[in-house]
């Protein structure tokens, strides 16, 4: 104990220095296999990119004491941290206070996370994707979607704002499991308008069942002209319009803003993606009647098929 | 040890009547016989073996799709979309029954062969599962989990909440033993087929080996046979395996010796009966030589006895008749005995 009392007395001190000059920024993420290690690899590649700062790389082997982690931040003289991916989250969890590490590449739920963090959620920022939507489908005018309140409230209440300010109009079903959110989502597609309606898929594995919800929900939208976008690119395979997915190396350099400068004034410590890769479904869209074959196909990063 | 030395003490007296070739005939049949039915039944219980394992790992894996397909009809308790994914199953080869049960294990749908098993209450248990096995049928079990995400998210580094897996209900299947069974025959019966066409095969390969092996020492047993008749210049034709014509040649080797002292046997008879002949020759002349003067000794004594002789020249005149007599006596008996040796040689 006093060992480890000893170590946080002195990573206080060194992060008290925030924000920093040119010191050097550790980057913690999770051992892991590809395609996530590439994924991860392309997330510093864009840390170093956006930060004027050495970097040190440390990996996270599973259930690694938080001791190792404050030992090697001692040793190395280090006093920002950007911690990557849920063990990252964790790690940030654990750390002693004040210690503000910065969290990416993972989905967080500011309402309910306990520990004073900033980052970058891997949720889709309505804005940008509010923005898309009314660029690749003009005549949509309501955004249909199913969230579960315990996890997405405070992505939703941001939605209802970026809807509102592009005129567009979200309904929002709560439903608590994938149960409820299969009845939600039977009668939402019961009472859409083709062209008009559009669904909205959420990242989150508590309202949406990928094996048979899904099917049914493309096949339902397939039939009844409906637009369906998500932040799975594997969803615009399966028949969604459009999906906005994350921009690894654009996640990178905003982190790296963010451990420079700290979140910025007036906004959130924990803000959603806006650092964004499109892909669609050109098939899909032409079922649509939405032309965006003619268009420059550079604006996606993935197209299908 | 008695008992078994008794046994082949009176086995081996009844094989000894028949032939090395059809004893080994004897030993081949029965042993390829043994050979033929034991592997027809080791392949047919390793068949059966892996035929059983094989279905119900074919109904373990229908039990896991319908599961899958039953999924949005528990959602909705939609027993049209139940008959759907039912149907599919039931087209399945040996599927005789399904089930699609909600929570409360009331029945949303079942089909064909009621797919609760007999018997004792039917387990409900979180992971698919063979329930029970009875005579005709294997009943199993699997859940029905709605899961969010698709499989790779499931282990993604960047998901911070576990693992969201609902159970909705279950599904059971049932897969029947008839198919099994006819399988089972068809297998046999195959087996029992090829076995028994291999055995023939074997043991025609084995017959032909056996004469190749046999008639060599046939051959010999019958050279033998006419040495014993008597025959001479019998010599066996060296053919067969190497031990057969080491015997051959063995064989060839003691008739060469044993008529060699054949030979020289009837030189040695040839010469006594020559010495014989002479001898016979030489007792003959002998006997016409001495004979023929004695006996005129004799005649000359007679004359001499009955011209008047006194008394005392009478009595030497009867001494000198009776030893003459006596002395020709002695020299028939002599060439006599010699006659008997010389007829004793010949014969």
């Amino acid at each position: 104990m006093p060992s480890r009392l000893c170590i946080i007395s002195s990573l206080l001190g060194l992060l008290s220095a925030n924000p920093i000059g040119a010191e050097t920024v550790a980057v913690v993420y999770p051992e892991t296999r590809e395609p996530y290690q590439s994924i991860f690899l392309s997330i510093i590649e864009g840390i170093e990119k956006g930060g004027r700062f050495p970097i040190k790389e440390y990996v996270l082997k599973p259930n690694e004491p938080v001791e190792n982690i404050l030992g090697w931040l001692t040793q190395e003289g280090i006093g920002t941290l950007i911690a990557l991916g849920a063990s990252g989250l964790e790690l940030a969890d654990k750390l002693p206070d004040p210690m503000r590490p910065v969290v990416g590449a993972v989905l967080i739920d500011p309402d309910t996370t306990t520990r004073d963090v900033m980052g970058i959620t891997l949720a889709a920022d309505p804005e940008v994707v509010f923005e898309r939507l009314k660029d690749l489908s003009p005549a949509t005018k309501r955004i249909n979607v199913v969230y579960n309140p315990e996890r997405n409230a405070w992505l939703i209440k941001r939605a209802q704002e970026a809807a509102q300010r592009r005129g567009l109009t979200l309904r929002a079903f709560p439903a608590k499991n994938i149960r409820e959110s299969a009845l939600v989502y039977r009668e939402v597609l019961q009472d859409v308008r083709a062209q008009a309606d559009a669904i909205w898929l959420l990242q989150d594995d508590t309202t949406l069942d990928e094996q048979a919800v899904l099917p049914f929900i493309l096949k339902e939208a397939w039939d009844g002209n409906l637009v369906v976008f998500s932040s799975n690119p594997t969803h615009v395979k399966r028949g969604a319009l459009f999906s906005l997915y994350p921009d690894n190396v654009g996640m990178g350099r905003r982190l790296a803003t963010m451990a420079t400068k700290g979140a910025s004034p007036g906004n959130d410590d924990i803000v959603p993606l806006r650092d964004l890769s499109t892909a669609v479904n050109l098939r899909t869209a032409d079922h649509l009647g939405l032309d965006l074959s003619s268009r420059d196909r550079s604006q996606y990063s993935l197209s299908y098929p | 040890m008695a008992t078994s030395a008794g046994e082949s003490g009176s086995v081996a007296p009844r094989l000894s009547g028949i032939s090395f070739r059809q004893q080994l005939v004897l030993v081949f049949t029965i042993g390829i016989a043994c050979l033929a039915l034991a592997s027809s039944l080791a392949t047919s219980t390793l068949s059966n073996r892996l035929l059983r394992e094989q279905i119900i790992e074919q109904g373990r894996q229908a039990t896991q799709t319908l599961a899958a397909q039953s999924t949005l009809a528990l959602l909705y308790q939609s027993s049209e979309n139940a008959k759907e994914a039912t149907e599919a199953i039931l087209a399945f080869p040996g599927v005789r029954g399904v089930g699609v049960f909600d929570l409360a294990h009331k029945a949303l749908l079942v089909k064909g062969v009621v797919s609760l098993p007999p018997g004792g209450p039917a387990q409900w248990p979180e992971r698919l599962q063979l329930d029970q096995e009875t005579r005709d049928h294997w009943y199993f079990v699997a859940p029905v989990q709605a899961q969010g995400g698709s499989r790779e998210d499931r282990h993604s580094p960047f998901a911070s909440s576990p693992d969201a897996t609902e159970l909705l209900g279950y599904v059971r299947g049932v897969m029947g033993k008839e198919d099994i069974r006819a399988l089972a025959g068809k297998i046999l019966g195959t087996n029992r087929g090829v076995s028994i066409a291999l055995a023939v095969l074997l043991l025609l390969i084995l017959l032909a080996s056996t004469a190749r092996l046999t008639t060599p020492l046939r051959n010999l047993a019958d050279i033998m046979k006419r040495a014993e008749a008597g025959e001479k210049e019998v010599r066996a034709k060296l053919q067969g395996t190497k031990d057969i014509v080491e015997m051959e040649i063995a064989f060839n080797t003691m008739m060469a010796v044993l008529e060699a002292r054949e030979g020289e046997l009837e030189k040695a008879r040839d010469a006594a009966l020559e010495l014989a002949r002479i001898k016979s020759e030489f007792a003959a002349n002998v006997s016409h030589e001495l004979r023929t003067p004695l006996s005129g000794v004799l005649s000359i004594l007679d004359l001499l006895h009955d011209m008047g002789l006194t008394p005392k020249q009478r009595e030497y005149v009867e001494l000198a008749t009776s030893a003459g007599g006596s002395l020709l006596h002695l020299i028939g008996d002599i060439l006599n005995g010699v006659h008997l040796t010389i007829c004793g040689v010949q014969s």
